[in-house]
């Protein structure tokens, strides 16, 4: 069978760098992408090719489907990874890779389009007998939504039918809020998704995010590679994920994974794809949440404990072959946890934060996997996702994972932007994680308030600093990460001072 | 010789460190309030700093970015500041004064205040985005818009004045 000679990636970061690795090890030509903002970047440096598509923003560049298109033919790549985010569950997108002749490395269009509709996908599930969320979707007009919320009852969510990753989406807590909230999440699905039709769903406070992973073939063959836990969230985006769940035992695991396999067969799924779960841990009962149509962030833990190469095997089944595996060849071996490093400040509501990576050294050791899309001298910029590096243990049991991670934060140097390094660090250590008692708002509910910032530090701290100011007077030579000690120069100033312009 | 430096790390409010740096042969001596520290340099190249401190062996990573100095040791980053012209401002304390600043960088992608109108606690009065997040800036308290800083479409850096009101 013949596998492609070149693929285009249409994405940037990390995931682009995974696509790539797996491309290099096919013997599979690899075509980067990049905006203006990402000339220099960990993407652009290691794809055998890479095409200028645009200027910073994402809808101008990663996200702008004619250019990315002409990229690939100008390039002679026979298919296109998508990666996840931007264009990656955009039916459109897929729908015109493959007008273009060229492959398009994922699910049928069809299958995008009617998992990516919320309201869609909740109805068709309920006909295929799979339990959704109690919830609402159909007329959407306010007081539609209003009357459907009245019998859902209260909190629940508002969310974009077209939406995902957290966006467009918003926690009511009681009827004088729902207006509010329907107009804020109308604006932000409008922005983000330019559909602002919006769904209810009842809002489970302490339940459980589980999701499975898929892997299908066109030729009919489907596995499930069992489940991640992803229940660490702070602003409802994962930050924590790992596999086997602390929850669940092999009867769950059977009805859990044969729900996905039916919820996925629904839309005749072909490539990778992942069925998100909510779990009610005191009532023990699940309910469909959505299907992400694409590779997700979190699948090294699956890779790690199942020994399948989801991003080859997508390319694999892309080019038509047969799934290696059948379902009763496929263990979960030993404990996999993955921890997302996110340039971001903690003590200031977990916001995006931007900056130059003056020193990135990324842990390392046995059992330690780290999928990163930037090294020491790139820059986390305004314009995209703040996701620096994915740090993932593999360890026998999960008491050595958490330990090995650990170990590995511990290691970890990130210098000239904030980070939620130490933070993952304080979750790890906490005594509901170590005993998998956390739910979707655990973070918010422990951490909240109490987000004291690293302790004062020690004496030794500001002893090497004031030495360093010595140090680097003496010898400038002695430090490239020393990036600009003239606080007077006018070349680093950060306002918008143009000489001779308006300003 | 004394090196001064404020604590930030998000702290609301800086501390301040004075630490003394006496030169001794190849050696220092640093003195910290009333503690003195012998101080070895074993090895200091491309930022990574190895020091022997009271006879142990530490090391640490280093790197500046105008007038701050972020310094890693053991597992935990610090950020500190020389204290100069540019020292920063610190925007739960702002807010106390009616000054709005902006909490992240981001694109401002609405206005909906002007100059002299009277907002009520609570009240949107800017929309940012950034990262395709929607972030509200409501009025702290009730009172007068002074001063909009700011107009749509332009970006605003973390701790940019937005709105003052009194």
């Amino acid at each position: 069978m013949k596998i492609f000679d070149k693929i285009l990636i249409a994405n940037r970061g990390e995931i682009a760098v995974r696509v790539i690795r797996a491309c290099r090890e096919m013997g599979i030509h690899s075509v980067a992408v990049y905006s203006d903002a990402d000339q220099k970047a960990m993407h652009v440096r290691m794809a055998d090719e890479a095409v200028w598509i645009g200027p910073a923003p994402a809808a101008q560049s990663y996200l702008n489907i004619s250019r990315i298109l002409q990229a690939a033919v100008e390039s002679k790549a026979q298919a296109i990874h998508p990666g996840y985010g931007f264009l990656a569950e955009n039916a459109g997108f897929a729908r015109m890779v493959r007008e273009s002749g060229l492959v398009f490395i994922g699910p049928p269009t069809e299958a995008i389009q009617a998992m990516g509709d919320k309201a869609e996908a909740r109805r068709r599930m309920q006909a295929a007998g799979v339990p959704v969320v109690p919830g609402y979707q159909d007329e959407d007009d306010n007081d539609s939504l209003l009357r459907a919320a009245h019998e859902i009852g209260y909190p629940l969510f508002v969310k974009a039918a077209a939406g995902g990753g957290g966006k467009g989406m918003r926690v009511v807590n009681d009827a004088t809020d729902l207006s509010g909230a329907i107009g804020a999440a109308r604006r932000e699905a409008q922005h983000a998704f330019g559909d602002d039709r919006l769904i209810l769903e009842a809002y489970l406070p302490r339940a459980r995010h589980i999701e499975f992973q898929i892997l299908a073939d066109q030729h009919g063959a489907m596995v499930h590679l069992f489940e991640r836990e992803c229940s660490v969230q702070r602003r409802r985006q994962k930050i924590i994920e790992e596999t086997p769940s602390p929850c669940l035992d092999d009867r769950l695991r059977a009805a859990m994974s044969a729900a996905a396999l039916a919820a996925a067969r629904v839309v005749e799924y072909t490539n990778a794809g992942t069925v998100e779960f909510i779990f009610d841990p005191h009532q023990h009962r699940f309910y469909f949440l959505e299907m992400n149509t694409r590779l997700q962030v979190e699948h090294p833990v699956t890779e790690l404990v199942t020994g399948i190469d989801l991003v080859q095997w997508q390319i694999r089944i892309a080019a038509g072959e047969h799934l290696p595996v059948r379902q009763e060849q496929l263990v979960q071996r030993g404990h996999a946890i993955e921890c997302r490093l996110y340039a971001e400040t903690v003590e200031n509501d977990f916001l995006p934060a931007v900056g130059p990576l003056l020193r990135f050294i990324e842990p390392a050791g046995p059992g330690i996997r780290v999928d990163s899309g930037f090294t020491s001298g790139d820059e986390i910029t305004i314009h995209y996702d703040p996701l620096i590096a994915k740090v993932t243990a593999f360890a026998e049991d999960r008491p050595s994972a958490i330990r090995r991670m650990l170990s590995a934060l511990s290691s970890t140097v990130l210098l000239g932007t904030p980070s939620n390094t130490h933070f993952l660090v304080e979750v790890l250590k906490s005594d509901d994680f170590q005993h998998g008692r956390v739910h979707t708002n655990w973070v918010e509910e422990i951490f909240q308030g109490q987000r004291a910032p690293v302790s004062e530090p020690a004496p030794a701290v500001l002893i090497a600093a004031a030495l360093k100011e010595i140090l680097s007077e003496k010898n400038p030579k002695a430090d490239s990460a020393l990036r600009n000690i003239d606080p007077y120069s006018p070349w680093d100033l950060n306002d918008r001072f143009r000489p001779g312009g308006p300003q | 010789m004394i090196q001064r430096f404020l604590l930030l790390n998000g702290a609301p409010l800086p501390n301040n460190y004075e630490i003394g740096l006496e030169q001794d042969g190849a050696d220092y001596r640093a003195r910290l309030g009333d503690q003195v520290f012998k101080v070895e340099i074993l090895d200091d190249i491309e930022g990574r700093l190895t020091i022997r401190l009271n006879g142990t062996v530490l090391q640490f990573y280093w790197a500046a970015d105008q007038d701050k100095r972020w310094v890693w040791h053991n597992g935990c980053s610090y950020v500190l500041e020389k204290p100069g012209p540019r020292t920063i401002s610190y925007s739960s304390l702002q807010a106390a004064q009616g000054q709005i600043l902006s909490p992240m960088p981001a694109q401002v992608r609405l206005v909906d205040v002007q100059q002299g109108v009277l907002v009520s606690q609570g009240q949107p009065m800017i929309i940012l985005e950034a990262m395709k997040m929607e972030i509200r800036i409501i009025a702290p308290f009730s009172g007068c818009v002074k001063l909009v800083a700011v107009r749509k479409g332009q970006t605003v850096a973390r701790d940019e004045l937005l709105v003052e009101i009194e």
